[in-house]
């Protein structure tokens, strides 16, 4: 009986004891796991400023050299000169910073952003402002649906403008407004037309307005300011912003498993 | 009794024995676990003062408090937004100039660091550490 009674104390405390084995290595796997998200967290926090540092200096190239000035509240207004001659300046930026951040980081700026259109997109609304060719004559905005009001293009020029010079022709049904301003305060506008030529007052075309299906056209033929607004857009429950074309910038940290292939917040 | 005088003490003598290492097994245990949230400490402060350090160069660089790249005006910046009871050091490293300012803690690893482009368009990496005084 007695034996019977010892061999139960032992196994007893060999019973507590496995117990408090189990709660340390429960706790310990806890303590590791939670040190593991914690190291985590701070790679993390690394590229995240990376990736926001990064997109904070293409904002600020952007802002110095692309000649393109953005204003944002329920209308979105875009301001450039066509044809712009920010361009060779704004790509020799960029392109510099893209070797620059690529030399330190493995992050680098899609060569279609320095190169092509420089899209720039409102997001929620899908509405794509871009150019054939940047630091060329034109300028285009195309839209998915209308929601937003309309259109509203003004154009800045030195020319000399009479009361025919903005010369319309179609229906618009309420989507585009025209509007001109010219040397000594001349000026000339249309509402609701599907097609503007605008000429100076000796009838030399100096840019054309057009609104076909989706797409915007503004084409100068000459040095003009274009003042580009999107009026009212509809209020999708979402913050407006403008980005860039997706996949402009690409973060490769493959030590961490962490790639990301993202836009660039403009504005 | 009569289990006592076949046995003797045996029974007390093992009950000491098993006492005496189950108090070596927990003494064992709790300064692990102590040391084990020594370190996961470390590493949420840690992960605290980058944020810290974040938000501040974060702050700084948009508002254009980095671009004179001047050690004592950026110094004299963080100085009036970090709290008093922290350290900094920061090193800003641009294509043409690096700029430091205080020295950086001996073996750390480095604390965070972010791109910054200034007004007259240089390209800088400004490296920084934060911590308690």
């Amino acid at each position: 009986m007695a034996k019977v009674k010892a061999v139960f104390f032992s196994l007893g405390f060999f019973i507590l004891v496995l117990i408090f084995f189990s709660f340390a290595v429960l706790i310990s796997d806890t303590f590791k796991l939670s040190r593991d998200r914690t190291s985590e967290l701070i790679a993390l926090e690394k590229f995240h400023t990376l990736d926001e540092s990064t997109q904070q200096g293409f904002r600020d190239i952007f802002n110095i050299t692309s000649g393109i000035k953005i204003s944002k509240t329920n209308t979105i207004t875009f301001t450039e000169e066509l044809p712009n001659s920010n361009e060779t300046n704004f790509k020799n930026n960029l392109t510099n910073f893209s070797n620059f951040i690529n030399l330190n980081y493995p992050i680098k700026l899609s060569d279609d952003i320095i190169n092509n259109e420089l899209a720039l997109w409102i997001r929620p609304h899908n509405i794509k402002y871009y150019h054939e060719s940047f630091g060329d004559d034109i300028i285009k905005v195309q839209h998915e649906s209308y929601n937003f009001n309309k259109y509203i293009v003004n154009i800045i020029t030195t020319r000399t403008l009479d009361s025919t010079s903005c010369s319309a022709t179609g229906n618009s049904n309420g989507k585009l407004d025209v509007s001109a301003t010219g040397a000594s305060s001349t000026s000339c506008s249309s509402n609701s037309p599907q097609h503007v030529d605008l000429f100076d007052d000796s009838d030399v075309l100096i840019a054309t307005v057009d609104l076909t299906s989706n797409i915007l056209t503004i084409d100068s033929e000459s040095s003009i300011t274009v003042t580009t607004s999107i009026n009212s857009l509809d209020d999708l429950n979402k913050a407006v912003d403008i980005y860039t074309e997706e996949g402009t910038l690409f973060m490769n940290f493959s030590d961490f498993n962490f790639i990301k292939n993202t836009s660039i917040r403009v504005v | 009794m009569s289990l006592n005088s076949r046995y003797g003490n045996k029974g007390y003598i093992f009950t000491l024995d098993i006492s005496v290492a189950m108090f070596i097994v927990i003494i064992v245990l709790l300064s692990s676990f102590l040391l084990i949230t020594r370190s996961n400490e470390d590493s949420y402060s840690f992960l605290q003062h980058v944020k810290i350090g974040d938000d501040l160069f974060t702050s700084l660089d948009i508002n254009g408090k980095l671009d004179s790249l001047n050690k004592a005006t950026i110094g004299s910046n963080i100085e009036n937004i970090l709290p008093s009871n922290f350290n900094y050091t920061f090193k800003l490293e641009c294509e043409n100039k690096i700029s430091q300012k205080g020295t950086f803690p001996q073996g750390s690893i480095i604390g965070s660091e972010r791109l910054v482009v200034t007004d007259n368009l240089d390209f800088c990496i400004v490296r920084y550490w934060i911590w308690p005084k």
